[in-house]
Formats: structure tokens, C-alpha cells, sequence
């Protein structure tokens, strides 16, 4: 059986979906649907609440509630992918929920690793792309799109294809 | 910096200083920072390089510091209490027009209005989780808007004396006036925010996608405007009213903001139906005698001698008044960043006591700018980073420092330069 692990990141969650699933003719994959609570902001927010003086218990509290907040969050996300997907898949493999805190584009390959995915599907960037960078060259040719810190870091590491969704109308 | 002549005493005295930051910044078995300061301050009366007269000489020193703190506290608690922040947050959401980049700028314009306005405390303990919330509920990336908020509560935290306690301090020590001084750092931090905005926009530009999603999901939409939050607002705004005008005469300032509190604390106990010792918890109590504590031990070792040093060391190197200004803000970065701002505050008083009149209140902006802004680079590799490092991955949040080194040493330095710039720039024209 082939396994399909999807990342989600909430943005635009249910085009995503649509486009991931109206990809895939893997009728018999099993789909891991990923979601990761990024903990950078919550250690940016620790160091500058624990820097200040006599604020450490209220930062520690604090940090808890926001980490409670993320997953939280991120479970709802899970859910609802789970439902939009099993809606549009009548029969096929099962679908599973991983849920994994750290920097998001480690906990991806991570998680590509764990499970032994045969293709990453994520979502990269916004619609439309952006104007041609301006100047001469072949570079100011084409609209231009920038790719996230997180997907051009799955796109170098992964172990296996990846599957890039741009989001927005294609043509 | 120790002068050839140092007996033993002074010595001790700097001993006992080093072993109170060490506390205070390793904090063994959670030991709240307070203790170490009041038992720094008890050693150096037992070494005689304190008398009692000055415990109660720092008492008096920081009381009107304190019990201004203690009134804004208060006011800050009922304000969050009220829900005035999320009712900010959500406006700077609805505000954005559904742009990612605007929506970053409107943190940064609410980051630095809270932190001038109130308290970097307050920006950062409460309004960056409200932020954190607001861009969750979003699902949009929560990490360009978590920098601006912490980053903001220091970058914006020059203007106003109760902007940060460092401000107080030195504001209240010098003498140097609520209005003159504020006039005076009004540029270098807008200067501030806006080069920290700019260079976040351009840091961040590709965790920024164009647009948010649309429509906006219902927790970022309205909050519910009882009459508890109205009271709330309009005590506020009479509070921050009644501080610029007695800021204006001259008056002290810690009874408008105790007065402000204490109505708030009774708005909140009897129209908001608000536990009392909620409100009470949302005071850090522990500031007090950390605050006084410091200072005792900072006027012990400038009593055995030991700041005098730094002082000659500092203004010694100060020819041009621009050079000095650089130059002291550096320092005060740097000390800010090993140390704490507060105990490096107090240290740099000592030198700006020394400094001649005329260029007093260049040197303590200068200072200002150091201790204030120097401590955002502090994510990228002293001691209190580390360990806060260490306690994050016992919580099950594992954080690579180098993630850090790409955001703060690429925007603290440039915008400390900016602001240290437009200080020096006041000083060299005048």
C-alpha cells in the first residue's frame, strides 16, 4: 500500500484538498493528514516574557495556554480535513491523523521518514503570482512566486516526490 | 576599569554584585530574582560598604517609581480583564483590509501604542498571546506576527517614561522631566519601530502570503462592548490624560496612576464583577523589592568605588557628543544583554551622574536606547537565553538557536543603529 502524507497549513484548507485529492489516483493510498504547531513562536514569546524581571510564573503560564491554543487549533484543522477528504473519497484506504509540534518543515520530512510516505502533498505560495521581477533577463519574463521558508525546505530534504500545489485557478 | 587601590571590601562589594546577577539571571530552582537582590543588599550592609540610612535612602529613591508601576499594574489588568486588547487586536484585523503585510504593520502599530502607552510588559505578556490567538484562528503563519509583537515591545519602548521601567528610572533619577524627555525620544522611536518594521517586512517577505483568508473566520470579528469595557476605555483615557498634564506641570506622576488603578480595580470588582485577588495576581509583586534591592547594591559598589571606573572608562572615550552617544548606547546594549537592563540601568545612573550637565540628557537617551532595544538580541546567545532554551525543551518546545541568529542579529543592530543615529543627530546639531 502507498502512503500519501499531506501537510496542511489551513490556508485555503478545503481548495487544498480538493486539489490534492483531484491529483492522486492512488485509490488504495492511505492518507497521513499532517499538521504541525510551529513552536518558534512559542519559544520567541518564552525568551521575551522570561527576559522580563519577576514575569517568569505568567510567562510559563501564558506559554502553556498558547501552546494548548496551537494544538488545539491544529486538531480542528485535522478534523475538518478528515471529514472534507472521507467526504470525496467514497471508498479507498484509510485516512490517519498525525499531529506533531516543532518547526514545520523538519517535523514534514520527519514525518516523511516515520510513516515512509511515497509522496509529500503540500501548498505553496498564494494565487495569482506575483508581476515578473522588473529589469532585463530571462527572469522578468514570467510572473514570479515566492515559495516559503517550509516548502523550499521539504522540496531539498525530502525522501521521497513531492506533490506542489500552487494555490488559485491554473493556467 | 578597578582602579590599582582596591582593597579588599571593595572587592567583596563586587563579588557579592556578580554572585546577585548570577542568581538572578540563573535562577536555581525557580528562584524569583527578587531574593537575590534584597540578599545582595543585606551582604554588602553586613560588608559595611552599605549603611542601613541607605536601604532607606533606595526605599525612598524607587518609591514613587514603584508605586507608579504598581498603579499602571492595575490598570493594565482591568484593561485585559475588560478585554480592550482582543477588542484591539480584532480592530487591527478588521483594519488590514485582508492583507497579510498591513496586517503585520497594524501589530506593529498596536505593539508600539501598548508598549508607549502602557508597559513592554503588558505588550509582551499580554498582547502577544492575544495576537498569537487572533493569527491562529486566522491559519495564517503565527511567526511574522510573534516577532513584531516582542520585537515592537522593545524597539518601542523609548518614548515615554512608563513605556519601560528603564525610562522610569532614569526619568525620575535625573530629573530630566516627563515632557523634555519624551520630546526628546519621540523621534528616535518612531525611528526605531518603523526601521524594525521595515526590515521585518523584508525579512519575513516570504512567510507573508498577499492575502488573508476570505471572509475573515468569526474569532477574529467583533468583541462584545459591555458597559464593564466602556468604563474601562474611558478611565483609561482619562488616566493617560491626567498623566501628560501632570507630566506638563511637573507634578509626580505615581498618584494619577494609582488613583487610575485603584478606580479601575473597583470598576472591575463591582461592575465587572471581578475577583479582587485575580486582579492582584495580575500585579508582579516581585518587582518591588527586586527593583529596590538593585538599587541598594548598585549604591554599594559605587561606594567601594567600582563605578566610578566604568564611568571614567565611558566618558573618557567620549570626545565628539555624537561619538558618545554611540559609544554609551553600545555599551548599554551590550551590558543589557550580559546582564539584565534593569541591574545595567541602574550601573549606567551611576555614570551618567558623572557625565557634565550639558550632555546629561543626550547620554541617558543614548543609554535609554541601549537598554531598551540592546535586549532583543538577547534571543541569540547570553545565559538567560540559554537557559530559557533549556526550560522551552523540558515544555516539549524544541527551538534551533540558529532559527533565532537569522531575526534578531540582522534587525537589532540596524535598528539600534537608527535610533542611536537620530539621538546623535539632535546632539550634534544643538
Amino acid at each position: 500500500m502507498r502512503r500519501i502524507l499531506v501537510a496542511l497549513s489551513g490556508l485555503m484548507l478545503a481548495e487544498f484538498l480538493d486539489r490534492a485529492l483531484g491529483q492522486l489516483h492512488w485509490q488504495d493510498a492511505e492518507l497521513h493528514l499532517l499538521h504541525v504547531v510551529d513552536t518558534r513562536p512559542l519559544a520567541e514569546f518564552g525568551l521575551a516574557a522570561g527576559a522580563l524581571p519577576a514575569r517568569t510564573g505568567r510567562a510559563a503560564e501564558q506559554m502553556r495556554a498558547m501552546g494548548a491554543l496551537g494544538g488545539e487549533a491544529g486538531r480542528r484543522m485535522l478534523e475538518e480535513a478528515e471529514a472534507l477528504v472521507a467526504a470525496r473519497r467514497a471508498a479507498g484506504g484509510a485516512i490517519r491523523r498525525l499531529q506533531r509540534t516543532g518547526v514545520p518543515e523538519h517535523e514534514i520530512v520527519a514525518a516523511a521518514y516515520e510513516v515512509g510516505a511515497d509522496l509529500i502533498v503540500l501548498g505553496a505560495a498564494e494565487e495569482p503570482a506575483g508581476p515578473a521581477p522588473p529589469g532585463p533577463g530571462p527572469r522578468a519574463r514570467f510572473p514570479h512566486r515566492r515559495l516559503t521558508p517550509t516548502v523550499r525546505f521539504v522540496v531539498d530534504h525530502a525522501p521521497c516526490d513531492v506533490l506542489l500545489l500552487y494555490a488559485g485557478p491554473r493556467g | 576599569m578597578i582602579s590599582p587601590g582596591l582593597d579588599t571590601r571593595a572587592l567583596l562589594g563586587l563579588v557579592v554584585f556578580l554572585a546577585v546577577m548570577a542568581l538572578a539571571i540563573f535562577r536555581p530552582r525557580g528562584l524569583n530574582e527578587a531574593w537575590p537582590a534584597v540578599a545582595g543588599a543585606c551582604a554588602l550592609v553586613a560588608l559595611g560598604l552599605l549603611r542601613p540610612a541607605d536601604l532607606l535612602g533606595a526605599a525612598r529613591a524607587t518609591a514613587g517609581v514603584l508605586l507608579f508601576l504598581l498603579g499602571m499594574m492595575m490598570l493594565s489588568t482591568v484593561l485585559e480583564m475588560a478585554g480592550v486588547f482582543t477588542w484591539a487586536a480584532s480592530y487591527a484585523t478588521r483594519a488590514s483590509g485582508g492583507r497579510c503585510r498591513r496586517l503585520l504593520l497594524n501589530v506593529f502599530a498596536l505593539g508600539a501604542l501598548v508598549t508607549a502607552l502602557l508597559s513592554l510588559d503588558v505588550t509582551v505578556i499580554v498582547l502577544t498571546p492575544i495576537v498569537y490567538a487572533t493569527v491562529v484562528a486566522l491559519r495564517i503563519d503565527p511567526l511574522p506576527y510573534l516577532y513584531a509583537c516582542t520585537f515592537v515591545a522593545n524597539t518601542g519602548s523609548l518614548v515615554f517614561p512608563m513605556s519601560n521601567l528603564t525610562n522610569l528610572l532614569v526619568v525620575d533619577r535625573l530629573a530630566l522631566g516627563f515632557w523634555p524627555m519624551s520630546a526628546r525620544m519621540v523621534l528616535p522611536n518612531v525611528v526605531a519601530v518603523a526601521t524594525n518594521a521595515a526590515v521585518f517586512l523584508w525579512l519575513f517577505r516570504d512567510r507573508l502570503p498577499r492575502r488573508l483568508p476570505d471572509p475573515l473566520p468569526a474569532a477574529a470579528g467583533g468583541v462584545s462592548r459591555t458597559p464593564f469595557f466602556r468604563i474601562s476605555l474611558g478611565v483609561f483615557g482619562a488616566v493617560l490624560t491626567g498623566l501628560f498634564l501632570t507630566g506638563l506641570a511637573g507634578w509626580p506622576l505615581w498618584p494619577v496612576a494609582l488613583a487610575g488603578g485603584a478606580a479601575l480595580a473597583c470598576a472591575a470588582h463591582t461592575i465587572g464583577k471581578r475577583d479582587l485577588r485575580a486582579l492582584a495576581a495580575g500585579v508582579s509583586w516581585p518587582l518591588f523589592p527586586f527593583v529596590w534591592g538593585m538599587t541598594a547594591v548598585v549604591r554599594g559598589i559605587a561606594h567601594a568605588g567600582l563605578t566610578a571606573g566604568l564611568g571614567r572608562l565611558v566618558l573618557g572615550h567620549a570626545a565628539a557628543p555624537g561619538g558618545a552617544v554611540i559609544l554609551i548606547g553600545t555599551v548599554a546594549a551590550a551590558g543589557a544583554n550580559v546582564f539584565n537592563n534593569i541591574p545595567m540601568t541602574l550601573l549606567m545612573l551611576t555614570v551618567l551622574a558623572a557625565a557634565p550637565e550639558g550632555a546629561r540628557a543626550d547620554l541617558a537617551a543614548a543609554t535609554l536606547a541601549g537598554v531598551n532595544i540592546g535586549p532583543a538580541l538577547t534571543t541569540v546567545g547570553s545565559l538567560a537565553t540559554m537557559l530559557w532554551l533549556a526550560f522551552a525543551r523540558r515544555q516539549g518546545v524544541e527551538v534551533p538557536a540558529l532559527e533565532y541568529l537569522r531575526v534578531s542579529v540582522v534587525t537589532v543592530p540596524l535598528v539600534l543603529a537608527a535610533a542611536l543615529a537620530a539621538i546623535a543627530l539632535r546632539a550634534t546639531l544643538r
